[in-house]
């Protein structure tokens, strides 16, 4: 948590913090190590002092000891009474016998004496003193000393012209020392103090040096995103990381403008095409409206044509049907009659296409069915018995196709209910048509459609040879044939059966 | 009973029984010619003779003795394999009638005040340490006297015969002695 927190915290506290942490740390650190060497330099001090008055004691005390004075040796010692921290002394003779003892007023004998067992140096000098008298004891040192609790103690030999002649203890508290240590420790604690204050302020001003160039890119950065202005650059005050993260920051800010420019300017042309483009369409519905005008238009003039061309060959038809009332020859009759159906068939042609939506097409299955209707009216007579069979799938034609088959189909039918069934014979009658598209048969020859019209009635003559026949039916057959690109052929087996592929 | 006392007493048995040895020793009183020979010792080492008085560095110190004493036997003891000063210690024993000039250490063990006066009248050299065993010693222009009193032996110095014979003598000495001056 306090990991988090430190780290969201500005540069400037950050870099102001860790100077501080740092400063105080090392601070602390060489305040620690300076006071244990002062420690450790003040108890040699001490031990150096201490060896030294042994060294006196020792002095004054070897003729007392040699000519075994005691009292001298007690007043010798009584002078110790000067050094505060020394709480005990004794001298002991080469015989390791107490020669003399002092002992600083109002210090505890018992804590004296435990200390005093606890230290091994004193234990060593009280060991039972050798046979020879004078002779050195090698085993012990020259001086040694020990701390224990606070305590100092120090023993010392007391050597004569080469002579092992007795032996000194000193036993001193360590009350400077510690005193000393307080002190220290004072002056550490304000020192600390002092210098954390005057690096704090240092730290302000010069941690400016690094969190400054931050901060302005900070800002320069923000001010980028806030006003969306890339021609805005940050100043570089060095040429440290920082200018190099400052020029970097620049560069990308050149690049990013360079694209965002180079958008703007593809965006202005998009949109310039747009609007051409726009224009484009509105001219091109402009042309399809006129378009379908004009072809409205068209289609009314169109309905209108033919509708007039149907009127003409009504009126045509009536006229030969008004004639037709006044013929009484048999023969002229049927010329007559022919003419008129021929021209109802085409009538009934562009009735249809002036009727059908598109007007250049008609359904032709229904012409078929209104054309026979209308020649089985006229040739009622004799066609009483006869049945038509009409199977023409659901075919369009032109009026170029439209006009020769109605013509064709017009020729044979009424040759078929004229002469095929001769007193009111049965009969029947197909036509059939189918589209060849979707067949591959090689005598198609390539044709689109098979129109079969058969009757089975006594079938024609012999002797007539349809292709050179001379009536003008056969005739037209051929010729409508011709027009129609297509080819026909007959067969009589039973009946009459046109077959026309075209 | 105070505190203290009591410590003290405690104090007193622990260094009984740290001292369990000494508080035992086994060794017999000393007798007077043997304290007197280890003193006569030690004042060898509190003294120091001028140059001149020796021929060179490996010039024995010579102790010389007059009258028949069993002290020659004591003393043997303590200076045989001894050195003071760097040097050796050597005995000599006189005759009251003998020159005495060589010697730096003499000890007139004879209580005869007049073989006493005519030895000291008669050393021809200075840088002699005078010791002798009567009461008037240091009055007939000796050096150190002991003095015998309720089995301590103590000894007395005649600072103005120290200063005739030119020998320096350590003030621990003198701290310790009784000062005669005339």
């Amino acid at each position: 948590m306090k990991q988090k927190a430190f780290k969201n915290i500005s540069i400037k506290q950050k870099l102001t913090a860790i100077i501080l942490i740092i400063s105080t740390l090392a601070l602390l650190l060489s305040s620690i190590s300076f006071m244990v060497f002062d420690q450790i330099q003040i108890k040699k001090k001490m031990v150096r002092d201490l060896q030294i008055i042994a060294d006196i004691i020792g002095n004054n005390c070897s003729a007392a000891l040699l000519f075994n004075i005691k009292r001298d040796a007690q007043e010798t010692l009584s002078a110790i009474r000067a050094h505060q921290h020394i709480l005990s002394a004794s001298i002991y003779d080469a015989d390791n016998n107490l020669f003399a003892y002092y002992q600083r007023s109002g210090t505890d004998t018992l804590f004296l004496n435990q200390i005093m067992q606890q230290s091994k140096i004193t234990s060593s000098i009280m060991e039972p003193p050798s046979i020879e008298k004078n002779a050195d004891t090698p085993d012990l040192p020259a001086a040694s000393h020990v701390f224990i609790k606070d305590n100092l103690i120090l023993f010392q030999k007391i050597i004569f012209e080469n002579e092992f002649i007795g032996s000194v203890y000193l036993h001193s508290d360590m009350k400077e020392m510690k005193s000393r240590l307080q002190g220290y420790m004072g002056i550490v604690a304000i020192v600390i103090l002092a210098s954390f204050l005057f690096i704090y302020f240092l730290t302000a001003n010069f941690q400016r040096i690094i969190s400054n160039p931050i901060l302005l890119l900070t800002r320069t950065a923000k001010k980028v995103s806030s006003d969306k202005d890339y021609s805005i650059r940050a100043s570089k005050e060095s040429d440290d990381e920082i200018g190099f993260l400052i020029d970097s920051f620049n560069e990308m800010l050149s690049k990013i403008e360079m694209s965002d420019n180079a958008l703007k300017h593809i965006s202005k042309e998009l949109q310039n095409q747009t609007e051409q483009l726009k224009k484009e369409l509105k001219e091109r519905k402009k042309a399809e409206n006129k378009i379908k005008k004009s072809l409205s238009e068209k289609e009314i003039l169109l309905q209108e044509i033919h509708h007039r061309v149907k009127n003409n060959l009504q009126i045509i038809s009536s006229l030969l049907k008004l004639q037709i009332r006044d013929i009484s020859d048999c023969s002229i009759l049927t010329l007559f009659q022919d003419c008129h159906n021929r021209v109802k068939t085409m009538g009934l042609i562009h009735e249809q296409l002036y009727q059908s939506n598109d007007l250049s097409n008609i359904n032709f299955e229904e012409y078929v069915r209104s054309l026979t209707s209308y020649l089985f009216q006229i040739y009622r007579q004799k066609a009483a018995n006869v049945n038509i069979h009409i199977d023409v799938d659901n075919t369009r034609f032109g009026i170029d196709t439209a006009i020769p088959c109605g013509l064709i189909i017009n020729e044979v039918i009424s040759n078929s209910l004229k002469y095929a069934f001769p007193d009111n014979k049965k009969g029947k009658i197909d036509i059939l048509l189918s589209n060849n598209r979707q067949k591959t048969d090689k005598s198609n020859n390539g044709h689109k459609y098979k129109l079969v019209i058969r009757d089975n009635g006594i079938g024609l003559p012999r002797s007539i040879d349809f292709r050179t026949a001379d009536t003008l039916g056969l005739k037209l057959i051929n010729a409508l044939t011709n027009q129609l690109h297509g080819n026909v052929s007959l067969r009589r087996r039973t009946g009459t059966i046109f077959t026309i592929f075209f | 009973m105070k505190r203290p006392e009591i410590k003290f007493l405690f104090f007193l048995l622990w260094l009984l029984t740290i001292f369990p040895f000494s508080a035992t020793s086994p060794r017999a009183p000393l007798t007077e010619y043997e304290v007197k020979a280890a003193y006569l010792y030690n004042f060898i080492k509190f003294v120091q003779w001028p140059e001149e008085a020796f021929s060179d560095n490996m010039d024995p110190i010579v102790i010389g003795i007059v009258g028949d004493d069993p002290f020659i036997d004591k003393l043997k003891i303590f200076t045989e394999q001894k050195t003071v000063h760097s040097r050796h210690l050597v005995i000599e024993k006189y005759e009251p009638y003998h020159i005495i000039n060589q010697c730096h250490v003499l000890y007139i063990v004879s209580v005869d005040r007049r073989f006493q006066v005519s030895i000291l009248q008669r050393l021809e050299r200075k840088w002699i340490l005078t010791i002798g065993d009567a009461e008037y010693f240091t009055r007939i222009g000796g050096i150190i006297n002991f003095i015998t009193d309720e089995e301590h032996i103590g000894f007395e110095i005649n600072i103005t015969e120290l200063q005739k014979s030119e020998l320096v003598m350590s003030s621990q000495i003198l701290k310790l002695a009784t000062i005669i001056r005339e």
